[in-house]
């Protein structure tokens, strides 16, 4: 929160690109998820491994697999 | 799809602006149509994953998604199964035989556009011999001012029931609860530039131990012999030196782990890529801090085939109660917190790979090879692992 919260207060309304300026972060190799269902199975598989899960994926119980 | 197609439109005109920027608005003006004709997404992904500790997983998701409208509103269905297969250090260790598992998952997920808010709601529910488990999200996406900010917020409920193989839930189960809260941000920072970061909170209480690990315990004679014998204390060898008495794991009843992740992407027009950069830094209330770095750089070859590298690094130091050896003075006294997780150890880990993508109209195909190296410093079943993933996937829209 004491991260987040500054930078949503700055940024709320914060226009940096125009509607025709997007045409490169459109780009599908600018997607900023990607492609969730490989995501989530290689989250999976890296929470199983690794003590450290949330910020970016991975977040939450729900299976027994060590 | 139907963002890319109005951002290629604007770009034309802004470029053009004649009657050639027309043509290309006329052109791309037909890819939302395409889009709303093929409100459907059927997808298949494995993984397959093996290491040198003897472990082999093979994971395989089946997905289906319908796509209400062109704001966001959608519903999604899938089913996950997990095969998993072990004779690693964790269950030789403990004198057990090597064992074979499946586990199932459903998850049922909606979301509804309502203006610039698209919130939504999700269920998980997931079952293996030893354990069940079921959680019920919801969440929220919006654009802040514009299209150049978008925040999102989710919480987690997970309800875990954790029995043991071969005994049934009414005559063995621990409870355990998951909550998890994430706030998110992402913000155009240039033409060329995204920033997102994301702040998560993982609370869980109740048993967090694993029914089948026992400690080894160790006194000062059983140190001295192992000592007198020219003997370290490695999976071999620590079964001829511990005491007899091997009580079960004991870990605390709750956990508090926050977690900041930050993500990067950077557009690189000289080289025609993308340059993705994740940071994550992780701790938590059991004494384990953890950095992880993440990089990858995607480069489309053509209009149909992309290729990406990607590499990681993950490092962790071990929670307060862990303890390579738990050495005791009495042979009768047992340390109130004890664990052999190497979760809970302190270790490093390598890992990188590659990956190619293929994108047609309907169809979009990939598959990723990647190796990963682990050190365990303080890890007496276990110096080091060598992992190899593979994972892969296909998707057609109609």
């Amino acid at each position: 929160m004491v991260v987040l919260a500054p930078l949503l207060a700055l940024s709320v309304g914060c226009a940096t690109t125009q509607p025709w300026e997007r045409e490169t972060l459109a780009k599908r190799c600018m997607a900023t998820d990607g492609n969730k269902h490989a995501q989530s199975l290689r989250y999976h598989y890296l929470s199983t491994r690794e003590g450290a899960v949330g910020g970016l994926g991975g977040g939450g119980g729900g299976c027994g697999c060590n | 799809m139907a963002w890319e197609a109005a951002v290629a439109v604007a770009a034309a005109i802004s470029r053009n602006g004649s009657a050639r920027a027309l043509l290309i608005a006329l052109t791309c003006a037909a890819a939302p149509v395409a889009a709303q004709e093929a409100p459907w997404t059927l997808s298949s992904d494995s993984l397959l994953y093996t290491d040198t500790d003897n472990v082999l997983v093979v994971s395989s998701e089946l997905s289906a998604e319908r796509a209400l409208d062109e704001d966001g509103s959608k519903a999604s269905a899938s089913v996950v199964v997990d095969v998993v297969s072990a004779a690693s250090v964790d269950v030789v260790s403990q004198a057990s035989q090597s064992f074979s598992e499946v586990r199932w998952e459903a998850n049922l997920a909606g979301s509804y556009a309502i203006g610039d808010v698209v919130p939504s709601l999700n269920y998980r529910g997931s079952v293996e011999p030893d354990y069940v488990a079921h959680g019920f999200g919801a969440g929220a996406e919006a654009r802040l001012g514009g299209a150049d900010t978008v925040a999102s917020a989710h919480y987690q409920i997970t309800f875990d029931t954790v029995g043991r193989s071969g005994t049934p839930f009414d005559t063995y189960s621990r409870a355990l609860t998951v909550h998890s809260a994430e706030l998110g941000l992402t913000q155009n920072l240039s033409t060329r530039s995204v920033l997102r970061g994301v702040l998560s909170l993982t609370i869980e209480r109740g048993y967090q131990e694993k029914p089948y690990r026992f400690v080894p315990l160790f006194d000062a004679t059983g140190l001295a012999r192992a000592q007198a014998d020219g003997a370290e204390l490695r999976l071999g060898t620590f079964d001829r030196y511990r005491l007899a008495s091997r009580p079960p794991e004991e870990v605390p009843e709750q956990r508090v782990r926050p977690a900041l992740g930050l993500r990067w992407l950077y557009y690189l027009e000289p080289i025609a890529s993308s340059v993705r950069a994740d940071y994550r830094f992780y701790f938590d209330d059991w004494g384990i801090l953890a950095n992880t770095l993440e990089l990858e750089v995607q480069h489309p070859l053509s209009e149909l085939w992309t290729v990406a590298v990607v590499s990681r690094g993950y490092t962790q130091t071990k929670a307060s109660f862990y303890r390579a050896t738990y050495v005791v003075e009495q042979p009768d006294e047992v340390p109130g917190l004890r664990t052999v997780d190497r979760k809970l150890a302190p270790y490093d880990s390598l890992s990188g790979g590659a990956r190619i993508e293929l994108h047609t109209g309907a169809i979009t195909a990939y598959f990723e090879a990647t190796a990963s190296y682990s050190v365990f410093h303080q890890y007496i079943y276990l110096d080091d692992l060598i992992a190899l993933i593979g994972q892969g996937g296909i998707a057609w829209s109609f």
